[in-house]
């Protein structure tokens, strides 16, 4: 009898392992069949990509930002002079950041991230 | 005993039979295994080409701080497909059907429709091109109608296919056309190359080419055609990072095309190149070349002298903007003479008489548009008389020799060969030589050939080579090499960027000769000032708040070998700012219609055509650049913080004034 019991405690181990392992390989397999259809989403994405970079380049044409500037609610911006511009470089204005956490909260800071532009012209 | 036989024998037949098996396993998968293999995979695999990406150029983003890490590309390789058919797997009865659904679907007309059809019927073939650069969105719109409808009909799913490409877009549209051109829309058959059709394309081809992959697919109806293994790699071609801004190139554009509209010109255009480093910062031309549409230009011959980049592959005779360089061959005589122990030729204050025109091998004498009975270096330039430069000329050749007069030209000033710009088929121009003869038989360079030398004529050049000798005035004397590139970089799939000619400034500046003495640059740069101020020919050039130098040029084209009497070539180059300078700047009118407008003049003079372009181009490009006015009182008439007294060059510019009161009365 307890032979028999020692017998059918490793056939139920076995048959778990077994159930297991296919179980792992069949998830694999699942996983396996997902991958075209992944792979065929990113590559759409990437060609959207692509896409959108264009039309983004397209608003950006250079043509077109001069006709907008041209538009009465742009007559406000203008283009500063270089010695009114003070370039911060990204080290100092992490070193800025890194301190001013102690001054005080984002909106009482008097400078803000990188890049940063002070001055306007006044033509 | 007779069973245990019969058991014995099956059994050794079944053993015998087994070890055939074994035998023919052994051959098929072990001696023969490579070649099965080979036929298996060319059963269930497919092999198809995997495009590579076109180089791409990219905009000169440093002139400002804010640009600087920003890339702008002027060309965008877009993923498109091609729409293939293969008729020998669709039937006859559903051509017509297949064919009328394409063109609804893909928004095409009759005739398209008619095309499909046509294709289809080359029963023959099993790859038809039924339609080039389909969008992917038109391609999703295919397959949602092809699939269904090919398994209700019994009709191969690959009777239609597509095959991926890339296109060659133009976010900017036109802008830099010329300069870029484009590739032909059919590529080369084996390679996949694109065919340059000229411009920057054909130049750096070797660069912006890469080399395509392969993409190994299944044969099986789960498997997409769309899906694969990539077992090669594309190589994507190397870009090319241009000194030409987007922002200064818009302006140029925008400003030419209103000032060939403006004068009525046949075309015109515009080259702005920095004087200390020979970066070419824009390069305008109208009418615009569209490479989108390259097709439309080159079927129709009118349009086809607009594929060309005319800066560069056109050659003329400049005129009054050439009156500078007579200038500085003057002092480099008076140099020459210096060093040879001798007395100087003329001294920039001499007072010179130019009353007479008349001047030896001439017919007709020289004329200049009012009379003057003396000028000096200074009015002469600021009035553009033709006859002072025909007398200083004439003391040079007289002096010191024909051969010497053409060495400062070729030599010095580098006319009459190519100025090794990037870009193919550049006009060397034309300097004449001594003793040879043109094709009707007369002398290239006559008696008379230095005076037409001293105001720009008989002699032919294109608009770099002239920019560049501005660029000399402007920098203290030294002969800058124009170029168009920056860097040409590869950048891999991790983004490491490998660099294959790099334009380093430092080295390129090295190498720029040094023609002219600081003091013959300033005292050209001294005559070009008075020609910008008030009664200066240039006048119209003048940017408020800023210094400006320059020279108007109007020269006669020959036409059927005569000097016309209504074909003009104008033109204006000039220097901004004067007192530190950001750029020189051409612009060019060919043929302006001669009509006279009221308050301006006949509109055919570059005082009058080209000079209000460069001031408008001079405006809007300093503006972008953030350069401050250095030249704080200068305002137009009327405003209230004008205060000319005070602005930049006005008390030369008076005493100039009342020296040429003094000696003309005028």
């Amino acid at each position: 009898m307890a032979h028999l019991f020692r017998v059918l405690i490793c056939l139920v181990v076995f048959g778990l392992g077994s159930f297991l392992y296919v179980d792992q390989l069949n998830q694999q397999t699942a996983l396996r069949f997902q991958i075209p259809a992944i792979e065929k989403e990113i590559e759409e994405i990437t060609q959207q990509n692509v896409q959108l970079a264009f039309q983004l380049e397209n608003f950006n044409n250079p043509q077109h930002l001069l006709e907008l500037a041209k538009q009465p609610e742009y007559s406000h911006l203008k283009f500063p002079f270089m010695e009114e511009v003070m370039v911060i470089s990204s080290e100092i204005a992490k070193r800025y950041e890194s301190t001013s956490e102690e001054i005080g909260p984002a909106d009482q800071r008097s400078l803000v991230k990188w890049p940063i532009y002070l001055g306007s012209s006044k033509r | 005993m007779k069973e245990y036989k019969r058991v014995l024998w099956v059994s050794c037949s079944i053993f015998a039979l087994f070890s055939l098996l074994v035998v023919q396993f052994f051959r098929v998968q072990i001696i023969q295994g490579e070649k099965w293999q080979k036929v298996a995979r060319m059963q269930h695999q497919l092999i198809v080409k995997e495009p590579f990406k076109r180089g791409k150029f990219f905009a000169n983003t440093s002139l400002l701080p804010v640009t600087k890490d920003k890339k702008q590309s002027f060309v965008i390789d877009i993923p498109k497909v091609h729409l293939f058919a293969d008729p020998y797997q669709i039937p006859q009865n559903k051509q017509t059907e297949i064919a009328e659904k394409l063109k609804d679907i893909l928004a095409l007309d009759i005739g398209d429709q008619q095309h499909f059809l046509k294709e289809m019927q080359h029963e023959k073939s099993r790859s038809r091109k039924m339609r080039m650069w389909v969008s992917l969105d038109e391609r999703n719109e295919v397959s949602k109608w092809w699939y269904p409808y090919a398994r209700k009909n019994k009709i191969a799913s690959n009777a239609l296919f597509f095959v991926s490409d890339y296109k060659r877009s133009y976010p900017y549209g036109p802008l830099l056309g010329q300069l870029l051109h484009t590739i032909q829309e059919n590529k080369e058959e084996q390679t996949r190359q694109g065919l340059p059709t000229g411009g920057l394309e054909y130049y750096f081809n070797s660069f912006l080419k890469g080399k395509e992959g392969k993409k190994k697919l299944m044969r099986s109806p789960k498997s997409s055609l769309d899906q694969g293994v990539i077992t090669k790699k594309p190589v994507h071609g190397a870009d090319v990072y241009l000194t030409i801004n987007h922002h200064l190139q818009a302006i140029a554009e925008e400003e030419i095309e209103r000032g060939v509209k403006g004068c009525e010109a046949k075309s015109g255009w515009a080259v702005m190149m920095d004087p200390m480093t020979g970066e070419v910062l824009a390069m305008a031309q109208y009418p615009k070349f569209d490479p989108e549409n390259y097709k439309q230009y080159y079927q129709n011959e009118d349009s086809i002298e607009h594929t060309n980049l005319k800066s560069i592959c056109d050659s003329y005779e400049p005129g009054s903007t050439f009156k500078p360089i007579t200038i500085a061959i003057s002092l480099l005589a008076n140099e020459e003479l210096k060093r040879k122990g001798k007395d100087p030729l003329f001294d920039p204050c001499e007072k010179i008489s130019t009353s007479s025109g008349h001047f030896p091998g001439r017919s007709r004498p020289l004329t200049d548009p009012r009379h003057y009975r003396y000028n000096n270096q200074y009015l002469a330039m600021q009035r553009s008389t033709n006859i002072y430069f025909a007398k200083l000329a004439d003391r040079v050749s007289k002096e010191l020799g024909s051969d010497w007069y053409r060495e400062q030209l070729c030599n010095i000033f580098g006319l009459g060969s190519k100025t090794g710009i990037e870009y193919p088929l550049e006009n060397p121009g034309f300097v004449p030589r001594p003793g040879m003869q043109n094709p009707n038989g007369t002398l290239e360079w006559s008696v008379p050939t230095p005076y037409s030398l001293a105001i720009g004529y008989n002699l032919m050049v294109n608009s770099l080579q002239i920019t560049r000798i501005y660029c000399a005035f402007a920098n203290g004397g030294y002969l800058v090499k124009p170029t168009f590139v920056k860097k040409i970089s590869k950048t891999d799939e991790q983004g490491r960027e490998e660099i294959l000619f790099d334009n380093k400034e430092e080295q390129r500046l090295d190498q720029f000769k040094k023609i002219l003495s600081p003091y013959i640059a300033s005292e050209v740069m001294k005559c070009l000032k008075y020609s910008v101020q008030y009664v200066g020919s240039g006048n119209l050039a003048d940017v408020y708040g800023y210094s400006i130098a320059g020279k108007s040029g109007t020269a006669r084209k020959i036409v059927n070998g005569k000097y016309s009497q209504k074909n003009y070539f104008a033109s204006f180059i000039g220097i901004a700012p004067v007192q530190k300078p950001r750029f020189v700047l051409l612009v060019s009118m060919d043929e302006p219609k001669p009509t006279l407008k009221h308050g301006i003049g006949y509109m055919y003079y570059g005082g009058k055509c080209a000079a209000p372009v460069f001031r408008e181009i001079s405006r809007r490009s300093l503006e972008y650049l953030g350069v401050a006015p250095d030249n704080p009182f200068h305002y137009p008439l009327g405003d209230q913080r004008r205060k000319v007294e005070k602005t930049f060059w006005f008390k030369e510019s008076q005493e100039l004034k009342k020296l040429n009161e003094q000696w003309n009365g005028q």
